[in-house]
């Protein structure tokens, strides 16, 4: 079945390519460098904007999202797990699993899966970060805010250029990039021995090999024709999950027996077709997109043969937008009219594997807690069991939306929305086979099988509004206000099912002796594992002022989240948590920029705070309310000075973060912290060497926290990095 | 008079004739009644027990099943247990007796519930009735129920 379907996929990415040499066919090429189809981009009216430039991203050392936080006033991306682990926390808002809070786009293509957002950046010119519900225009998961990254356009010119630094950790990072007429290739390569060590098997816990590999084509088919077709690829290979005990106050090194792996391959092949006529502008874009991974994790982090989980995903995905604007312009009416549509597949097989240890502490010792000793003990006498859980997850959307602008005077009045209709249908198949016997009744060994199989579908329509008004009547200033509402797509709770098959083994065992306990396992069943779109109104008011070298730019928000996704304990589940949407949340703060330059002198500041609580939130048993929501910081803060001089450049920078409460109950709290950077180069010619370094203070922070088997753990953050390079313009 | 004579004769013939109606064992028949395990001296009643009698095809064995029974209160459990038994005569079409000694009762799956080894059972389904008693592992134990 899932070769037919890679099957399918590839013949599609060939049929992409081939309507882009058609399309492409025209003698008369018209190379227009301009042409970097912003098609989506001219939309966020009434929201804050913060663009990074390519420049920043060099010199604040920026070559991945987790290289993000604070540089984007109010958003943190922690750096833990593997690169399959892209949390995004919002202005008080992220999620650990399932949907993000944040849209990604890449040139105007939307990455569907939360898995693929992880990936280094090759030649990217800017990266802009839309705060707030983007929901209007771009739908889904756009709860909190939309990235989107531009990348390199080819200009016409031939160049050739070459990268390479090498660092502590064994860190080496290798690009290459080719611009030639209308073609821009980029091929990168990065490798890292890894900063934690597993001390149970002296090994490194988080080696990191990847590669990626990018084709961008701009074209000009003609006066009226434009199109851009990007061909993006990586593959990549690591550990992961450097998790440490946490115990008495005193955080203990990586140590667990079992594979943390992480195996990726992404592809994304994006067509954009703009046509100009006389009366309507209308932009195509479609995207194919392919992610194969597979992670490999010890669940109990510990030494211990317990159990492990591997997750193995294969999931092809089309998307289509078209988005029309007239062409004319009117004096006081500026329309846009869109459509999207998207289909998503997901082939996911998640195995849980019990070993011995775990067979006896996770399942054993609970049971026998619950059985009299009148009537036996409970064994499973096997080394270990499998239980195996395989998904079939289709998920489709299509959405219409309009937006107008007013603009009056100095003004201007926008007024938008979107009808978004999202819908999903999951195939499930779990199994699981082991061996019992309840000493004292039984005289020998019954092999007991669970089969659990099912589907479950749902499709919820979301009405998305937007209303922005602007004044923009004094010079180099902008003030705005606006209501948006944004959501963030329900779903399946995959990872819950082999929770449920193990409640299901301890009762079908006792169905199978006849046994009913007073206290029988009370057990969701695969009819509450779906769990509703999140949504979220938001209130922002802002000005931004601009002249010469100088820019500023404040707002504040209020934000109320409806039905958040949040993670509880179901009933009867003995390791697993699930999402739902248990509850409500407000958030409000402020988010401030200031950069200032003025010859080779740049100086650039952010600050980001957020007052984020649970106005409602019942974990099942204890109620959250008036609690800060965890995982995200109160605090964002970036400042940075550099000067350049003309062929030497140094810059220094720092990045706070905090403080960010690790749970519910708010009785464990990392302390705002701060890390400190900088990058000297000098050019010699075509030739740049440079140096650079993150967290050379070596500040010791914690990145990330949870709980497993009753005990906590902890990621550290990353130590000192230092990373020499050089790069040469060839051509 | 002579109306009311024919009256009660025809009503003692109808009762006559469903009292003869044969009951079809094979297929199941339920009882429904008390259960008293004696222990430490004392009687426990599983009131409103429901329990099952089913004949073999060639009626030379049958199964006892009960449900949800507890041995004593404080038992944090309720069992299932079916009872195997040998039919040993029957009176008419729907009397049989039974009995069962050194056997163990098994799990409505199948599986041998070693705990309770069954020693003196004795007892007798009738279309309206369904008495039994034994000793269910160490406990002495009966049932007296109605057919439902």
């Amino acid at each position: 079945m899932v070769p037919d379907k890679i099957l399918t996929f590839v013949f599609h990415m060939l049929l992409s390519a081939l309507i882009s040499l058609l399309l492409a066919s025209p003698i008369d090429t018209v190379l227009t460098p301009s042409y970097a189809t912003a098609a989506k981009e001219e939309l966020p009216a009434g929201a804050p904007v913060t663009t990074v430039s390519s420049m920043q991203l060099q010199q604040y050392g920026v070559y991945n999202p987790k290289a993000l936080p604070a540089l984007v006033p109010g958003i943190h991306l922690p750096d833990y797990g593997s690169s399959m682990t892209s949390s995004i926390y919002v202005r008080g808002f992220g999620s650990r699993m399932e949907n993000p809070v944040v849209g990604l786009y890449m040139d105007d293509f939307p990455i569907l899966d939360k898995n693929s957002y992880d990936l280094d950046y090759l030649d990217i010119a800017s990266i802009r970060f839309l705060h707030g519900p983007q929901g209007t225009a771009y739908g889904r998961n756009a709860l909190f805010g939309v990235i989107s990254v531009r990348s390199e356009a080819p200009d016409g010119e031939t160049m050739l250029r070459a990268q390479l630094e090498y660092g502590l950790a064994h860190h080496v990072r290798a690009q290459v990039s080719w611009h030639q007429g209308e073609h821009a290739f980029s091929l990168g390569y990065r490798h890292s021995r890894g900063w934690f060590k597993n001390e149970y098997k002296d090994a490194w816990a988080d080696p990191y090999n990847g590669g990626q590999l990018r084709w961008r084509w701009d074209r000009s088919l003609s006066d009226r024709w434009q199109m851009t077709n990007l061909l993006q690829t990586g593959i990549s290979a690591e550990g992961g999950f450097a998790y440490g005990l946490w115990k008495d106050g005193v955080q203990h090194p990586v140590s667990y027996n079992d594979e943390g792996s992480y195996r990726r391959v992404t592809v994304l092949e994006g067509f954009k077709l703009r046509y100009q006529g006389e009366k309507v502008q209308v932009d195509g874009i479609a995207s194919l997109q392919f992610l194969a991974d597979r992670m490999r994790m010890d669940q109990d982090y510990t030494p211990r043969n317990i159990f492990t989980l591997q997750q193995s995903q294969l999931s092809p995905a089309h998307t289509l937008e078209v988005i029309v604007r007239p062409t004319r312009k009117f004096a006081h009416w500026k329309p846009t009219s869109g459509a999207f549509a998207f289909f998503k597949y997901n082939r996911m097989e998640a195995p849980v594997l019990f070993k011995r240890e775990g067979i006896q502490t996770l399942i054993l010792d609970n049971a026998n807690k619950g059985i009299p000793e009148d009537i036996g003990t409970l064994d499973i006498p096997d080394n270990d069991f499998l239980i195996s859980s395989n998904f079939d997850i289709l998920t489709w959307n299509v959405a219409l939306y309009h937006e107008s602008h007013f603009p009056v005077g100095g003004w201007q009045f926008t007024a938008g929305l979107r009808l978004d209709y999202e819908g999903a249908k999951m195939l499930y198949d779990c199994t699981a086979s082991l061996h019992y016997q309840l000493i004292g009744m039984m005289s020998s060994v019954r092999p007991y099988t669970d089969h659990y199989r099912g589907t479950l579908s749902h499709g919820v329509p979301v009405l998305l509004p937007k209303l922005a008004v602007e004044y923009n009547g004094f010079p180099n200033t902008r003030i705005y206000t606006s209501a948006t509402k944004g959501y963030r797509a329900g779903g399946f709770n995959t990872q819950i099912f082999s929770d449920i098959l193990q409640n299901r083994l301890m009762n079908g065992m006792m169905d199978d002796l006849g046994v009913h306990f007073d206290n029988e396992r009370v057990s969701i069943g695969a009819d509450r594992t779906e769990y509703k779109p999140e949504e979220a109104w938001n209130f922002e008011l802002g000005a931004s002022f601009h002249k010469d070298g100088f820019r500023a730019d404040v707002n504040a928000f209020y934000i109320t989240a409806l039905r958040q996704q949040l993670t509880v304990f179901p009933p009867g589940m003995s390791t697993g948590r699930m999402m739902t949407n248990a509850g409500k949340s407000r958030s409000y703060g402020v988010e401030a920029q200031v950069s200032y330059n003025k010859g080779g002198f740049a100086a650039h500041a952010a600050w980001g705070w957020n007052n984020a609580r649970f106005t409602e939130y019942t974990d099942g048993t204890v109620s959250y309310a008036g609690n800060r929501i965890p995982y995200s910081p109160e605090h964002t803060l970036f400042a940075a000075l550099g000067y350049n001089w003309s062929k030497v450049s140094l810059q220094a920078h720092m990045r706070g973060i905090g403080p960010i409460a690790w749970n519910e109950q708010n009785t464990l709290v990392e302390p705002f912290y701060v890390t400190l950077g900088a990058r000297a180069s000098v050019e010699l010619g075509r030739v740049l060497l440079y140096l650079e370094g993150e967290n050379l203070t070596n500040t010791r922070y914690k990145a990330f926290y949870f709980k497993s088997m009753g005990n906590e753990f902890f990621q550290l953050g990353k130590p000192i990095s230092l990373q020499l390079g050089i790069q040469i313009r060839i051509i | 008079m002579k109306k009311l004579i024919y009256l009660i004769s025809l009503l003692g013939l109808l009762a006559c004739n469903k009292n003869s109606v044969p009951i079809d064992y094979t297929v199941g028949q339920h009882y429904r009644g008390s259960l008293w395990v004696e222990y430490n001296g004392e009687n426990y009643e599983n009131k409103d027990i429901e329990v099952g009698f089913t004949l073999s095809e060639d009626g030379k064995t049958a199964e006892i099943r009960l449900n949800r029974i507890r041995f004593v209160p404080q038992m944090p459990v309720t069992v299932d247990t079916v009872l195997p038994v040998t039919v040993q005569g029957t009176g008419n079409s729907n009397t049989y007796t039974f009995s069962a000694h050194n056997v163990y009762p098994h799990s409505p799956a199948g599986v041998e519930q070693q705990k309770y080894l069954i020693n003196n059972l004795s007892g007798m389904a009738t279309g309206t009735m369904l008495n039994f008693s034994l000793f269910f592992g160490d406990y002495p134990t009966r049932f007296t129920g109605s057919r439902q």
